[in-house]
């Protein structure tokens, strides 16, 4: 490690270098605790087990089709906040923004009680369609959407108010309608924004636990995801928890590398 | 009547716009002002991005456009056409080039907005592309763009939306000065191919005087004077108009250090030696000097001549020369009384070539 600035020959302070270090422990120790606990030499076994199989299969799954749906609902709701106004935008930035700071298991009992088999929604759903939410693994996807939306709607909205409305304007004066000019001129100035909150719904949706559980149940090869299946491995099988949370490990740490040179560099230069 | 006939009031905190304006098809109109004056906003007002304020002060005055006898905006009647259906092509400053299109897709955006097809609008667009010269960039990016390349597309862009009427908003202030040379050209031809009425807004004396038909002054807010620029030019109501109007302009033709000009029988000495060809020289009023005999100095042109009028002017005083060429000069109440100068007396005037300065026309 240099203890260069960028400045050139100064030196940078010391007292800033130490506490971002102790910082970047506090991330680096738990993983070299876990390398340093892995049973490397059975680690293959471990890993093919049916329940884990199961468990990446429906995480990879979930979290990509609530990536999706945030893409789809999270975008026109950061346009609604920042563009339309309308009485109580704040008090619905408030709530859009509040699965950030509520427990998820909160999220998710409340998910339950809107949703479930007698919730608000989820009894009229029943008693019309027949369609029960709760332990399916739409469950599973309504709760990581629920957990993992507002990071894509904060950072799509922060993107929408660093623009200033100059090119919509020639835009509109260019005889483009409202929606042809978000189509074609807003989305595509905010594209690295968007991106970068996919990025980080994914990687929400793909960690969640709390409200997957609460709202989905535990059900191995419905709603069980990697997390469900570390917490549960934790009491039965420590060897096989430690191994699903290096292969957690790895597959973010893949996704966040492989992305973050294409798309999450936006997120530096907008937000 | 004219093709756009505009009364515009933008009401703004403590800024009250109140601009009338008259403008016939196949006539270039230029607003020219100080800073904050409200030029901009006139033109967002007419191209629907800024709306006109409504009637909330009843006393206050209403605004309300007209262009070929079709109400855009009028607050009074409730009144508001939206930018998209105005049909006014605007050309900013700052080119407002869509980043990730290619410059054939900035200029096809229009006809693909108003439902083409994209083949279409790209085939449309190639026409704009060929007028402009911009045929060979077509698949550059804005960001691969000179400043100057850029402000040809965006007027492509705008020019292909067949608009009825053709603003530009300081179309050339953020370009170096050779930039601005050639699109001044440029803007000159497809101003005088455009058939409504166009209007330019800019603060270069030079863009107002050679570009445009009428000008209007408009300073805090108000029209303070409106004439051709001739007319400008010889009475100048306000001291800003008099500052603009004294840029003494002349266009002739350039060899060798030395200017001939178009319009009168006169030859200016230059610092610039490498120019040749067509010119547009400016001399500051500031910087003639004022002498009761031919002068012995460093300045290389002088000339006999009488001055016709004297008129105070703030802390200076504006002299008018008109033989053998028309020539506002600045001096100091002292030099007035100490040369004594009179209408009618003849003096001589000095003028150092680096102070002329001059750009191809």
């Amino acid at each position: 490690m240099s203890q260069r600035s960028q400045f050139g020959s100064e030196r940078s302070p010391v007292v800033l270098i130490v506490l971002g270090s102790v910082g970047a422990l506090l991330f680096v120790l738990p993983l070299v605790g876990l390398f340093g606990v892995t049973p490397w030499s059975n680690l293959v076994s471990l890993l093919t087990n049916e329940i884990v199989i199961d468990a990446l299969v429906l995480s990879l799954v979930t979290s990509t089709v609530s990536a999706a749906l945030c893409l789809l609902f999270g975008v026109p709701l950061a346009w609604m906040l920042h563009r339309v106004d309308f009485t109580g935008r704040a008090l619905l930035r408030a709530v859009v923004t509040l699965p950030m700071v509520l427990p998820p298991v909160v999220g998710g009992a409340a998910l339950l009680f809107a949703l479930g088999r007698r919730g608000l929604v989820g009894e009229p759903l029943d008693d019309v369609t027949g369609i029960t939410l709760p332990f399916s693994i739409w469950a599973v996807i309504i709760a990581n959407t629920f957990v993992a939306m507002p990071f894509l709607v904060i950072t799509v909205e922060g993107a929408l108010a660093s623009l200033d409305g100059r090119h919509e304007a020639a835009a509109s004066t260019l005889g483009a309608s409202q929606l042809t000019v978000f189509r074609r001129v807003t989305l595509p100035m905010i594209a690295p924004s968007i991106r970068a909150g996919v990025v980080l719904a994914w990687a929400r949706a793909f960690g969640e636990f709390g409200a997957t559980v609460t709202f989905a149940g535990n059900l191995q090869g419905r709603t069980q995801t990697l997390p469900l299946a570390v917490f549960v491995s934790l009491d039965a099988d420590r060897d096989a928890a430690i191994a699903i949370s290096l292969l957690m490990v790895a597959v973010s740490v893949t996704v966040l590398l492989v992305l973050r040179g294409r798309w999450l560099s936006g997120l530096g230069s907008r937000s | 009547m004219s093709a756009l006939e505009a009364h515009v009031v933008v009401r703004r905190d403590d800024f009250l716009l109140d601009v009338e304006l008259s403008v016939p098809a196949g006539t270039t109109a230029a607003i020219v002002g100080p800073n904050g004056a409200g030029k901009s906003t006139t033109l967002n007002a007419l191209a629907g991005i800024e709306p006109m304020t409504r009637t909330d002060h009843d006393d206050g005055p209403i605004g309300r456009i007209e262009l070929n006898g079709k109400v855009l905006d009028d607050p009074g009647a409730a009144i508001f056409v939206p930018p998209r259906l105005r049909n006014v092509g605007i050309v900013f400053q700052d080119n407002r080039l869509f980043a990730h299109m290619s410059v054939h897709d900035n200029v096809a955006f229009s006809a693909r907005a108003r439902g083409q097809h994209r083949r279409e609008a790209r085939h449309g667009a190639t026409h704009w592309l060929e007028q402009l010269d911009l045929a060979e960039l077509a698949d550059r990016r804005p960001a691969e763009l000179s400043g100057g390349q850029a402000q040809r597309v965006a007027m492509a862009r705008a020019l292909a939306s067949e608009p009825d009427l053709l603003l530009f908003d300081e179309p050339l202030s953020a370009l170096d000065v050779a930039a601005r040379t050639e699109l001044r050209r440029v803007l000159r031809t497809h101003l005088d191919g455009f058939a409504g009425p166009r209007m330019i807004v800019t603060h270069d004396p030079a863009d107002a005087f050679l570009l445009a038909d009428q000008l209007h002054v408009i300073e805090n807010g108000r029209v303070t004077q409106v004439g051709t620029p001739d007319e400008i030019r010889r009475r100048p109501a306000t001291p800003y108009v008099a500052a603009l109007a004294g840029t003494n302009l002349f266009a002739g033709t350039a060899r060798a250090g030395r200017v001939n000009l178009d319009e009168h029988v006169h030859e200016f000495t230059i610092a610039d030696t490498t120019l040749d060809g067509p010119v547009v020289i400016t001399v500051h009023p500031r910087t003639v000097s004022l002498h009761p005999r031919a002068p012995e100095g460093s300045q290389r042109n002088t000339w006999a001549t009488r001055v016709d009028l004297l008129e105070p002017m703030g802390d200076t005083v504006r002299v008018t020369l008109n033989v053998p060429i028309p020539l506002a000069v600045d001096v100091t109440p002292g030099a007035v009384a100490a040369l004594e100068l009179a209408p009618g007396m003849e003096v001589w005037a000095a003028v150092k070539a680096t102070e002329i300065s001059a750009t191809t026309a």
